[in-house]
């Protein structure tokens, strides 16, 4: 049995405000930032989840850990229904399921000392006995992330970008998690502390046992954390498949289009050369007909414009969403 | 050899804090051809933003040049004016794109009335407006804006973050400059966009004969778009080289481990780390600034400064480890 399974997800924001609304006057209107997604995530893996900003990746990261509602489908945990735990499973369900986030200052209390920060998931928890090994906890803590004891006595603000998203992994890990949803976890950072937390990460996943979601737009990246992955588009998945596959025997267009961007610093290529994919992600208030990537799509035929293509298995253990394929 | 556009000399800029200055730039020597592009990378707090906006004299009112010369053309541009600057320099002679478009178009007005006021200004104030609107649509076409006519009347928030990088890459060519400082113009905008605005820079710069100093933290993306590469670390250029042969073979131990750290889709062995940290402006160690961190140090790393020196044929960099 998957770790997590996520059937059917489907979430709108309703916008009445905009413009559009406004004009049209035909009623609110629906962003469809994830749209019918189905996927699982085995325990022990680690599966990523690329795309474009406004794809919807930070919805489903907030969906599987049922920080926001959806609009439709389910998530089970450990084969059961998030959706329906009542309070003392929720409570549990909180604890086993961790998120790092993109944005680590913002995420930690500023009033709060690194020590009160990391504690305070044991303390909602429950998990304090005396006060005497709270601190050896804490410590602990900071020591798995690398950060010595002189940094439980500092505020946010005075940490470094990178030290604060340690910070944020030690709180994540406070209460040890089985399962870790990490939103761009190294977006942002210079490559030296980058690196420090891949690698932080990968040795926290073999000691613990943790499975995690990991969303990244970083492709090099994603080739060396995850096993899997699911390539997003206009709040779809349009393939998923292992990481050897994807980065070698990928067949969606889409995932042809965005890899074609990733070189490494030894091959020899430039800008001025390379065949570039036109056009920009469309809004999901309004997206194309049919095959929502047909207007950038070089391989589009007229059946695309019309009829949307489902995800189905083009080999074992390899989905994708494309009328070139079924 | 292609004639030199831009030549620093031992630049040194300081920053005033808490009453006190603390030294930014230090012992910098840089050179940019006609028609190159020159990368600076370095990790954040290095430095790269403070010497692009040096070059231009957009320093803040706290800072202050301690000493070195910028010459420009043959000319030392320190030395100017700044009206005399302003007038021939910024603007004209040197323009700069910055990471967030956001900040340098004006919410209020049109898009096309913006563009329109750089070409009126470049026109000498001669030409009507009806030609310059001409010239304004052809502007939006030439950098890959569909249905310029109607995105002319468009304001700045319904452009998407690329369109905007695109108008501003578009005013920053209308006068024909010969230098262009990009700060990180594409660090906010998608894989797919940021291929698309760099390809349009890589073919603006080969039209316009333009040199570019770009400025960025990443070395992929300096890897597809830059012939030479000079890395910072603290304030200083530690190396400078040819893109293909930095990337092939460092020289300088802070570039070596900073590869070593960069996760490659080609690569399979573990990344490192380097240990400690980048100092603080008011905390940079003595001699090299690197030793507290460099796996090769020694005595002599701790006591006296290494200068950027050629080690090979237009590759240069500041380690005692080349002369023992
Ligand atoms: N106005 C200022 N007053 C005082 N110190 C400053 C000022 N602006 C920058 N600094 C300091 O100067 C150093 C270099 O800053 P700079 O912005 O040039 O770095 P950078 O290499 O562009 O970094 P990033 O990659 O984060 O943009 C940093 O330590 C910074 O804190
Ligand atoms: N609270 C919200 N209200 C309305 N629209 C939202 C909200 N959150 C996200 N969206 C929209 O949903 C889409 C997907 O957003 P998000 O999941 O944040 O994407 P990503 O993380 O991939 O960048 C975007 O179009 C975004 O504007
Ligand atoms: S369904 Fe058609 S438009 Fe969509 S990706 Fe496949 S070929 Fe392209
Ligand atoms: S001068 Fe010494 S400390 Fe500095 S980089 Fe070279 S070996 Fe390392
Ligand atoms: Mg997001
Ligand atoms: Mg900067």
């Amino acid at each position: 049995m998957a770790l997590v399974e996520v059937k059917n997800l489907k979430k709108y924001y309703v916008n009445n405000d905009s413009l559009l609304y406004k004009l049209a006057n035909k009623g609110p209107i629906n962003v469809k930032a994830v749209d019918d997604l189905s996927f699982e995530i085995e325990k022990e893996d680690t599966l990523a989840v690329v795309g474009e900003s406004g794809c919807g990746k930070t919805t489903v990261a907030r969906s599987v850990l049922r920080l926001i509602e959806p609009t439709a489908g389910e998530i089970l945990y450990k084969g059961r229904s998030i959706n329906n735990f009542n309070k003392q499973e929720l409570k549990a369900f909180r604890a086993d399921a961790q998120m790092i986030l993109q944005d680590p200052r913002s995420s930690l209390n500023p009033r709060f000392i690194v020590e009160e920060i990391v504690s305070e998931p044991l303390y909602i928890h429950n998990q304090i006995k005396d006060d005497f090994n709270l601190l050896d906890r804490v410590w602990e803590l900071l020591d798995l992330v690398g950060l010595s004891k002189r940094y439980s006595e500092l505020f946010p603000h005075e940490l470094s970008g990178g030290q604060a998203r340690r910070v944020g992994i030690a709180r994540a890990l406070a209460l040890q998690p089985e399962f870790i949803v990490c939103d761009e976890p190294t977006s942002g950072l210079d490559i030296s502390i980058m690196s420090a937390v891949l690698n932080l990460m990968k040795k926290l996943q073999q000691e613990y046992h943790l499975t995690y979601l990991w969303i990244s737009h970083n492709l090099h990246e994603v080739r060396y954390i995850s096993n899997k992955v699911a390539v997003m588009y206009l709040g779809k998945i349009v393939e998923i498949t292992d990481t050897n596959t994807i980065f070698n025997n990928s067949v969606h267009p889409y995932t042809e289009a965005l890899f074609s961007s990733l070189r490494g610093i030894n091959d020899d290529w430039n800008y001025k050369e390379r065949e570039i994919i036109e056009g920009e992600v469309p809004s999901p208030i309004n997206p194309p007909s049919g095959c929502s990537f047909h207007p950038r799509c070089k391989y589009s035929f007229a059946k695309c414009k019309k009829v949307e293509p489902e995800l189905k298995t083009v080999e074992a253990g390899h989905l994708a969403s494309c009328h070139l394929y079924n | 050899m292609p004639e030199k556009i831009l030549k620093i000399d031992d630049l040194a800029v300081e920053y005033k804090n808490k009453g006190k200055y603390l030294r930014v730039l230090q012992g910098i020597n840089l050179e940019l051809k006609k028609e190159e592009i020159l990368a600076l990378v370095g990790e954040s707090g290095s430095g790269k933003s403070t010497l692009g906006k040096t070059i231009l004299r957009l320093l803040p009112d706290s800072a202050r040049i301690k000493q070195g010369k910028i010459i420009f053309k043959d000319q030392d541009i320190c030395s100017l004016s700044e009206k005399d600057f302003n007038d021939q320099i910024r603007g004209q002679e040197m323009a700069m794109v910055i990471q967030n478009p956001q900040n340098a178009l004006n919410p209020v007005f049109k898009v096309g009335t913006q563009i329109l006021d750089v070409l009126y200004f470049k026109s000498k104030k001669q030409k009507s407006r009806k030609e310059l609107k001409k010239e304004a649509v052809e502007i939006l076409k030439k950098v890959g804006i569909s249905d310029p006519e109607y995105r002319f009347g468009e304001y700045p928030h319904q452009f998407s973050g690329g369109m905007k990088q695109r108008v501003m890459l578009a005013m920053a060519f209308i006068s024909n400059p010969s230098l262009l400082i990009a700060d990180e113009p594409t660090t906010a905008l998608d894989l797919t966009v940021e291929a698309q605005i760099l390809n349009l820079l890589s073919n603006l710069v080969e039209e316009y004969q333009t040199s570019i100093l770009y400025i960025s933290h990443d070395l992929g993306v300096v890897a597809g778009l830059s012939d030479r590469i000079a890395v910072m670390y603290a304030g200083r250029i530690v190396e400078v080289a040819q893109t293909r042969e930095l990337f092939a073979e460092p020289n300088h131990p802070y570039t070596e481990a900073l590869l070593n750290c960069l996760p490659d889709y080609q690569k399979t062995e573990e990344l490192q780390t380097i240990p400690g940290q980048v100092p603080d402006l008011n905390n940079y160690p003595t001699g090299c600034n690197f030793h507290p961190r460099c796996s090769y140090s020694f005595a002599r790393c701790r006591q006296e400064e290494p200068r950027l020196e050629e080690i090979d044929s237009e590759h240069f960099s500041a380690c005692f480890l080349n002369d023992p």
